[in-house]
């Protein structure tokens, strides 16, 4: 290919270089706009890489770890026990139900009575080319700590999905989209700076504790157990960019426990359920705010490995006129 | 240059690097993840074996907005990558004759550069591009990712440079006598 004897190569950097500024100046919705365009080229062959590269990285990690049978059974040993500490919570009772419910069904689209949304099923077929991000494509169909944080999707849905969608994998929260287009979608993981929540910490009765509870003008101090386990709202949950979440403004006398649950709060139109999304790993106590404690939360799903998702789609109101 | 080639060559490194990076990323707790940049190895080597520097910038300003074009999540702009490795491969080509071209040693070295150069202007333009939304601490965290970044980069150069050179003459036109008269 030859440059026209009329056109410079020196003209053409010059062009170059000019249009990149431009573009740079005109900012980030600039940027999505010209992202959305050209997230479909790369859909039809991220998909075959993305699933290589995935199942060879799952392979790695199940190198030398106990068999797939072992695994599960353990799986399962943890899951009845969680159960249980779930079942002697009464308002986690109805969640367990629902959890144990959608987790047995082999088709994720139907309709649930207690869970007015649609699961709409999409795949990760690409992520970010630079680690900087703070959001996979998803085919129709169809890690630890990434901190690559946004994922390309590609989606059976021929119109563009709203934004702000609750996304969720078979075992918890896994973020939400921020962009979408005709057959894609852009992830944006909950571990993303980005990513802001309010959600609720569950703390864990398996996990001996004492806690400050106030009975009219008292203030006594309990083990905590199932009956006085309440759920603590927290407002400022965001991601921390290198592969988990930060809650911030909590209350010492809490005594949020490393192990203790992060979770959905249910009363959101984009997920009116309360799911898990990860479990606290460290507390730290606030310098800057006297009786106050920060939490790092690591995700549940292993998110550098996220390949099936289910966009959740409120259906009463807006479910994004979405059609196949 | 050929440029058809070239550019198809491109979005077969932003596949493997969208991807493969995930394979291959490394995740500190200082940092966050870090994965080598394949795409500024391909700038280094399309800096040491163009003849035109022209060429090489326009080159590098098309490897750089294919990144910024698959990257950024929200809030980031399209444009500073493609200035950041036109700036560098112009740099890696003014200094090209320095080094030893087909040593490894010094092809893995100026790969560090070229990304810890891109990477680091990169990190800035964003940051202030962002209009004081970014903080301090997440410039200085993606700082250090930058910096890990090129660390990367250089490890994994030599052998993505083994394959571009022996695909070299599918994107690079050997000189004609007129390319030749006009450096």
């Amino acid at each position: 290919m030859r440059f026209p004897s009329t056109i410079s190569r020196q003209s053409v950097v010059l062009a170059l270089l000019v249009t990149a500024a431009v573009l740079s100046f005109m900012g980030a919705r600039a940027g999505n706009y010209l992202r959305g365009r050209t997230q479909g080229l790369l859909a039809p062959l991220g998909d075959l890489s993305s699933g290589a590269a995935t199942t060879i990285r799952q392979r790695a990690d199940n190198l030398g770890k106990p068999s797939h049978e072992q695994e599960r059974r353990v799986q399962d040993l943890d899951r009845q026990i969680q159960d249980l500490r779930y079942a002697l919570h009464s308002e986690q009772a109805r969640y367990n139900e629902l959890v144990r419910a959608a987790q047995a069904k082999d088709s994720l689209y139907g309709q649930f009575p207690d869970f007015p949304c649609r699961l709409v099923n999409a795949r990760v077929v690409s992520g970010e080319s630079l680690p900087y991000g703070g959001g996979k494509v998803i085919r129709p169909g169809a890690p630890e700590g990434a901190n690559i944080t946004t994922r390309d999707l590609i989606t059976d849905r021929s119109k563009s999905l709203p934004e702000n969608l609750h996304v969720m994998d078979s075992k918890a929260l896994v973020g939400r989209i921020i962009r979408a287009g005709e057959f894609t979608a852009q992830l944006q993981l909950i571990t993303d700076p980005a990513f802001k929540t309010q959600a609720m910490i569950w703390r864990d009765p398996g996990i001996s504790r004492q806690i400050v509870l106030r009975k009219g003008n008292a203030v006594v101090r309990e083990a905590l157990s199932a009956g006085n386990n309440e759920l603590i709202d927290v407002s400022d949950v965001r991601g921390n960019g290198k592969g988990g979440l930060i809650v911030r403004n909590v209350f010492q006398d809490r005594n949020i426990q490393p192990g203790d649950w992060l979770i959905t709060t249910g009363n959101s139109r984009f997920m009116p359920d309360r799911i898990r999304i990860g479990q606290v790993v460290t507390v730290q106590n606030d310098h800057d705010h006297v009786g106050m404690a920060s939490l790092v939360v690591k995700p549940l799903s292993d998110l550098g490995s996220l390949r099936e998702v289910f966009i959740v789609l409120p259906l009463a109101g807006n479910d994004g006129g979405g059609g196949r | 240059m050929r440029w058809i080639p070239f550019i198809l060559l491109t979005y077969v490194a932003l596949l493997a690097q969208t991807t493969g990076g995930i394979l291959l990323a490394v995740h500190t707790d200082s940092a966050g993840a870090v994965f080598p940049d394949l795409l500024a190895v391909m700038a280094v080597f399309i800096a040491l074996n163009l003849r035109n520097q022209h060429e090489v910038v326009i080159g590098c300003w098309l490897l750089g907005m294919g990144l910024d074009l698959t990257s950024g999540g929200q809030g980031w702009a399209v444009g500073p990558m493609a200035i950041a490795y036109s700036a560098g491969g112009f740099v890696i080509f003014k200094l090209r004759e320095t080094f030893f071209r087909d040593s490894i040693i010094s092809q893995t070295f100026l790969s560090a550069i070229m990304a810890l150069s891109a990477h680091v202007l990169y990190v800035t333009l964003q940051s202030i591009l962002s209009f004081g939304s970014s903080s301090l601490a997440l410039y200085g965290q993606q700082l250090l990712q930058a910096c890990l970044l090129a660390l990367y980069t250089a490890v994994a150069a030599p052998a993505v440079l083994s394959v571009m050179s022996k695909i070299e003459r599918l994107f690079i036109a050997a000189a004609s006598s007129k390319s030749a008269r006009e450096r």
